[in-house]
């Protein structure tokens, strides 16, 4: 039975975190400053579009 | 636009492979020639053809002021060297 | 404290920014604008805080592009929502010091108290480089130092200047752009300081001299480049076959831990047909993509790849596409996003449209996990002469999508009409040892993110598409797989439809979906679905052989010439969407994208079965 239960957690996590990483940025904006008292993390996220870490960029790091 | 050149002056991208002239003039263009003028190329400058394309010289490499740059055909015929 | 880089491109300020700051970056955008914005901090030996901001490269205070344009507009406090700096630091390469003199004559004029950085002093020293910093700082009125960017500690020199002197405030000049007669007084005034400073020119490099004569030869560089793209494409396969073969016992390891370990039940269908099977299939090529990338960034770092550009310009030409466009289409290939910004960098901006509306078809390296699958599963491993066929043909792959670019790129010019007069005017800069720890830095980066992804959107997807592949359970006594009475079956079917005469099964369709969001999704959701239909094959992570056995060739090569087109990627349709300014451009992109795929696929479908006389 618990092994339901946590499929669907597991599910509905990742639906919702499909649904935040594909909105466009005006709505997670709004989502955020609405909620982003509790979540700061929240406001966070919806600054970084979908490759804020993409290292495809051409930045190189220095090694010290 | 070329009528009162001296005979002697060619554009650049007449010289041949390797050799060394010198800048003597920029003919007028609206945004090439003050990018010329800007990497260098002005009169008195040095100026070495280090490659060239097949065939036409389009594009081709110079040495200018220390830099190698690579130019069309329509940018170097502005400059005109000795 | 603001303080900002400025010089010349290629003069190594990326390098000196990177020493003095270390990994503290923060990369965005400029208010307004679609032109990065790099800014970092550093502190003095006092303990003094500074704030670093890496102006884009430019070669006047008169732009000619946006990224100078960017430049100017920052330096002279005129960009709304950027404070002014409050120092600059003009950065000149030792090499070729004339130039980046005349540039900062003109910086001077901007009112800003200035210091003068002669980096790459090192290498220029080896070659004869002379001067002398007291002589010239006392004509220049400013500060000069030596910085040697790539060496540790080779940045003190400039936190030493900085730490002494009390800074004048700016100073509102009514500045005006450089004339034409400016830039001619102002080279002139460069040979006389120049002379006064005792300079010695550092002699050309011979090693360069001797490359070139090779690599920028109209034959031998050719045969050159083709070498070079050959070498990478053949490595892609042969040199990740052990690695790879050593992730894919790995995943099936950790499958038959979970499948001896978990009772029968949802839980373990989700770990093992969704997670397992759908993880594993991506990340299996984690391999591939980072010989790719190593590939890549050698040939940035060394400075090749303005030489390749040079090579290319008559076919770029011929088709109406800057020169420039070259370094900005080759970063396509790592990802598409980045080779859209860096289309910055062409001054014309219907070259720039031409130039954005085409880098999609350039293999993104998020295409490769869908080529490498099907190249494995339908091209034999074997040699053609001295080459491997599954190398040719990923070669043939990437040079279709290029071929595509080409022809596109030539329609658009059409259709925008009279263009403008096209800039090359490229530098060659000196070429450069590529740094071995910065390459490992790089990959170690790219593994980073990669793995990432595939922790996050990509297991989200899979989770999420397992769930629908999966309910509603078939009703008793049925005999197909059960994935065909699910929500993901019925869409698969419904989509089916529309791609039947494609020769995409419902199993791709459904695989398409996800894959909207990033097209190595597409994989993993293949393996997912080919788990839960039953397939043992795909649960140990061999997904190549399952669909060797289930596909025709010819709906293969058909999902192959879809992927060369397909807009897969919402991600790069974003991106265009805020470099164009309009929903417009995006738009027609992703339709033309679309309708290309659907006739490729249709053509190369048709085309495989006649010829198979099937």
């Amino acid at each position: 039975m618990w092994q339901n239960f946590i499929v669907i957690v597991a599910v509905v996590a990742a639906a919702l975190y499909v649904a935040w990483s594909l909105a466009p940025a005006s709505l997670r904006q709004r989502i955020a400053t609405r909620w982003g008292g509790r979540f700061t993390w929240l406001a966070k996220s919806a600054e970084q579009s979908g490759c804020h870490d993409c290292a495809a960029r051409s930045e190189k790091r220095s090694v010290r | 636009m070329n009528e009162n050149l001296s005979p002697s002056l060619r554009p650049l991208s007449a010289l041949p492979l390797g050799e060394r002239s010198v800048v003597e003039a920029i003919t007028e263009s609206a945004v090439l020639s003050r990018r010329l003028l800007e990497i260098g190329c002005i009169e008195g400058a040095a100026v070495e053809v280090v490659a060239v394309m097949w065939p036409g010289h389009d594009p081709l490499a110079v040495r200018i002021g220390g830099s190698t740059f690579a130019l069309r055909r329509q940018e170097a015929d502005l400059v005109m060297v000795r | 404290m603001r303080v900002a880089l400025i010089g010349l491109p290629n003069c190594g300020k990326t390098a000196l920014f990177n020493r003095l700051t270390g990994s503290r970056q923060k990369v965005a955008n400029y208010p307004g604008v679609t032109v990065e914005r790099k800014e970092g901090a550093f502190a003095d030996t006092k303990g003094a805080r500074y704030q670093l901001l890496d102006l884009p490269g430019l070669y006047s205070f008169k732009p000619t592009t946006l990224d100078e344009a960017i430049t100017r507009d920052v330096a002279l406090g005129r960009l709304a929502g950027e404070a002014r700096p409050e120092l600059l630091v003009l950065v000149a390469d030792a090499t070729h010091l004339s130039l980046s003199l005349r540039l900062a004559l003109e910086a001077r004029r901007l009112g800003l108290p200035m210091i003068l950085a002669i980096n790459r002093s090192d290498i220029a020293k080896r070659r004869g480089f002379q001067i002398d910093l007291s002589a010239l700082s006392r004509e220049l009125g400013i500060p000069v130092v030596e910085t040697v960017a790539t060496r540790p500690g080779g940045a003190d020199a400039l936190v030493r200047v900085l730490e002494q002197r009390g800074w004048s405030d700016a100073v509102s000049l009514a500045w005006q752009e450089p004339t034409a007669d400016d830039v001619i007084a102002a080279h002139r005034e460069v040979a006389r300081l120049l002379q006064a400073a005792h300079h010695q020119e550092p002699k050309r490099s011979s090693t360069v001299a001797v490359a070139d004569r090779v690599l920028l030869h109209p034959f031998f560089g050719m045969l050159s480049l083709a070498a070079i793209l050959f070498l990478v494409f053949q490595a892609v396969f042969s040199w990740a076959s052990g690695p790879m073969d050593m992730i894919d016992a790995g995943v099936a390891r950790v499958g038959e831990v979970l499948a001896t370990h978990l009772p029968e039940g949802a839980l373990r269908s989700l770990l093992i047909d969704g997670v397992i099977a759908g993880l594993g299939s991506v990340v299996i090529f984690l391999p591939q993509i980072l010989i790719l990338f190593a590939f890549i960034l050698v040939l940035e770092d060394s400075g090749y790849l303005p030489r390749a550009a040079y090579l290319l310009d008559r076919l770029m030409g011929s088709v109406g596409l800057s020169g420039r466009a070259f370094i900005p289409l080759l970063s396509s290939f790592a990802c598409a996003i980045p080779g859209i910004m860096a289309t910055r960098t062409i001054p014309s901006i219907r070259d720039r449209i031409a130039t954005i509306m085409v880098a999609p078809l350039m293999t993104c390296s998020a295409r490769l996990p869908v080529y490498a699958l099907l190249i494995a599963a339908f091209i034999p491993d074997r040699d053609v002469g001295i080459f491997n066929l599954q190398g040719l043909v990923l070669f043939a792959l990437y040079f279709a999508g290029i071929l595509s670019a080409l022809l596109v790129a030539y329609v658009v010019k059409r259709w925008q009409g009279v263009s403008d007069q096209h800039l090359l005017m490229l530098e060659l800069p000196d070429y450069q040892w590529p740094n071995p720890l910065n390459l490992l830095v790089g990959l170690y980066d790219r593994a980073r993110i990669f793995l990432q992804r595939v922790g996050g959107i990509i297991l989200a997807m899979v989770v999420l598409l397992w769930f629908l592949s999966t309910y509603p359970a078939p009703p008793a006594g049925a005999t197909a797989p059960a994935i065909e009475y699910s929500f993901a079956g019925y869409i698969g079917k419904a989509l089916a439809v529309v791609l039947e005469p494609i020769g995409f099964n419902w199993q791709i369709a459904i695989a398409l979906v996800p894959g909207l969001a990033a097209r190595e999704i597409a994989v993993g959701a293949l393996g997912t679905v080919y788990a839960l239909s039953g397939s043992e094959e795909a649960i140990t992570g061999a997904l190549a052989s399952t669909i060797a056995a289930e596909w025709s060739l010819a709906t293969a090569l058909a999902l192959l010439a879809w992927y060369v087109f397909a807009p897969q990627c919402l991600a790069t349709l974003a991106v265009v969407k805020r470099e164009t300014g309009g929903w417009r451009h995006p738009l027609i992109m992703a339709t033309y994208l679309f309708a290309l795929a659907y006739v490729a696929a249709f053509l190369t479908y048709r085309l495989t079965l006649m010829l198979m006389g099937a």
